[in-house]
């Protein structure tokens, strides 16, 4: 199991699409002005990236090396467009608030590196992992970034006022320049705190070396 | 050769199912997605016309700029007025003004900047829209075919049919009657009521069919 368990937590921490393999940006920006849009952002892309993933792993034996790429990019928009006429026809709510979402999951460049990196050269059951974990991955930092922004560019959160009548929010937050550098920032902060504690990791095992 | 070939029925196959089943889920969804459309039109016509049951489209009544325009009947099936969209460039882009009016004339509601494509900046030019202050004073205004009024006493200004020009009206005083820009959004509002007056001027043609003024 514990194959598994690793191949889930990559996508959550260690390769983290947003934060370690920087993949996906432009929607992250984008669609990051509120941390609704990150939830509802990111279960639409991890739902595509678990079914496309076991589909491309299911004919990693049939698509041949050379014409990889637009055979995935075929299956993947093929999937994501299924997706998106059954939602609008069949749960029409859901995809009111979702609706944008689905098509600009498309350009989103995870689903495309999951299927190039991982799900053509393993199992089904392992690739429908990794997409899980990579979506999870992408939807709890997407939804950071996008309640950061919503709290200084508009002063709400997740819709709800946090702050009194006199706050003037950060406009520039909720734009695309602001986006930017929120997430830089993100990233920088997020680099920070894993940095110390692989550090620490790294001089603990030079101390029991030493002591060895 | 055969290795191309190789290569080139492969994705030949995947590309046609592909097709195929995209083929198949869109027949599977035609159907009820245009009824949802028609639903969720129905429902944003209804907030430009609250006493409405159905509204019943009029394509030979459709000019060259105008979105649609609709009779609107209410439950026991009579007439009670018209409804129509009109498009006007904003900062972003269109922004789509929505109008109802009754028989006599009034104005039944506004609805601003429903439309999908609305872009106007958040924070400035997209103040016009989600604004029932900013709709209701359009709603409010008595037209009278010859004249808009915009606010009763001094410091307003009139429009008279057949001119759809629109001036950026400064206010004088803080009044609440009459119809300002908003501030800091003065395309965006021009655009509002540049649609807005276009749309009055047809509804009230359709509405007094006999008199030829308006345009």
């Amino acid at each position: 199991m514990s194959k598994a368990v690793k191949v889930f937590t990559n996508g959550l921490l260690n390769e983290n699409p947003t934060f370690r393999l920087v993949l996906g940006t432009c929607p992250t920006i984008a669609i990051t002005t509120q941390a609704m849009n990150g939830i509802g952002m990111g279960l639409a892309a991890t739902f595509v990236l678990i079914g496309s993933n076991i589909v491309i792993s299911l004919l990693r034996n049939f698509i041949p090396d050379k014409v990889r790429i637009p055979a995935f990019i075929v299956i993947i928009c093929m999937f994501v467009t299924a997706v998106q006429m059954l939602m609008q026809a069949f749960v029409p709510a859901l995809y009111a608030s979702l609706g944008i979402f689905i098509p600009l999951i498309v350009v989103n460049c995870i689903i495309l590196a999951r299927a190039e990196a991982f799900a053509s050269k393993n199992s089904v059951f392992y690739s429908a992992l990794d997409g899980l974990g990579m979506g999870l991955g992408f939807t709890v930092a997407i939804t950071i970034i996008g309640a950061i922004r919503e709290l200084v560019g508009s002063g709400t959160i997740f819709g709800a006022q946090l702050f009194g009548e006199g706050f003037e929010p950060m406009l520039i937050a909720a734009l695309a320049p602001g986006g930017f550098i929120v997430f830089g920032l993100v990233l920088g902060f997020v680099n920070f705190i894993t940095r110390k504690g692989s550090e620490h990791a790294h001089d603990e095992e030079e101390k029991e070396e030493e002591a060895a | 050769m055969r290795n191309t070939f190789n290569l080139v029925w492969r994705l030949l196959l995947i590309c046609l199912i592909a097709g195929l089943v995209l083929g198949l889920v869109n027949d599977i969804t035609k159907g009820p997605i245009a009824a949802q459309n028609k639903l969720a039109a129905d429902e944003a016509h209804k907030k430009a016309f609250p006493e409405a049951a159905e509204f019943k489209a009029m394509p030979e009544n459709a000019a060259d700029d105008a979105i649609e325009y609709y009779e609107v009947y209410n439950e026991a099936g009579e007439l009670i007025g018209y409804l129509t969209s009109k498009r006007a460039h904003g900062y972003g882009g269109d922004i789509e003004v929505m109008v109802g009016m009754d028989l006599e004339g009034k104005f039944t509601g506004v609805v601003i900047g429903a439309n999908g494509d609305f872009s106007e900046t958040a924070g400035l030019g997209a103040k016009v829209k989600d604004n029932p202050e900013f709709e209701a004073k359009f709603a409010a205004i008595e037209y009278k075919g010859e004249e808009i009024e915009y606010k009763e006493g001094g410091g307003g200004y009139t429009i008279p049919a057949g001119s759809l020009s629109v001036e950026k009206y400064e206010s004088e005083s803080d009044s609440d009657e009459g119809v300002d820009a908003i501030s800091g959004a003065t395309r965006s509002s021009n655009a509002v009521m540049k649609a807005f007056n276009e749309a009055a001027a047809q509804l009230y043609a359709l509405v007094h069919p006999n008199e030829g003024g308006a345009n």
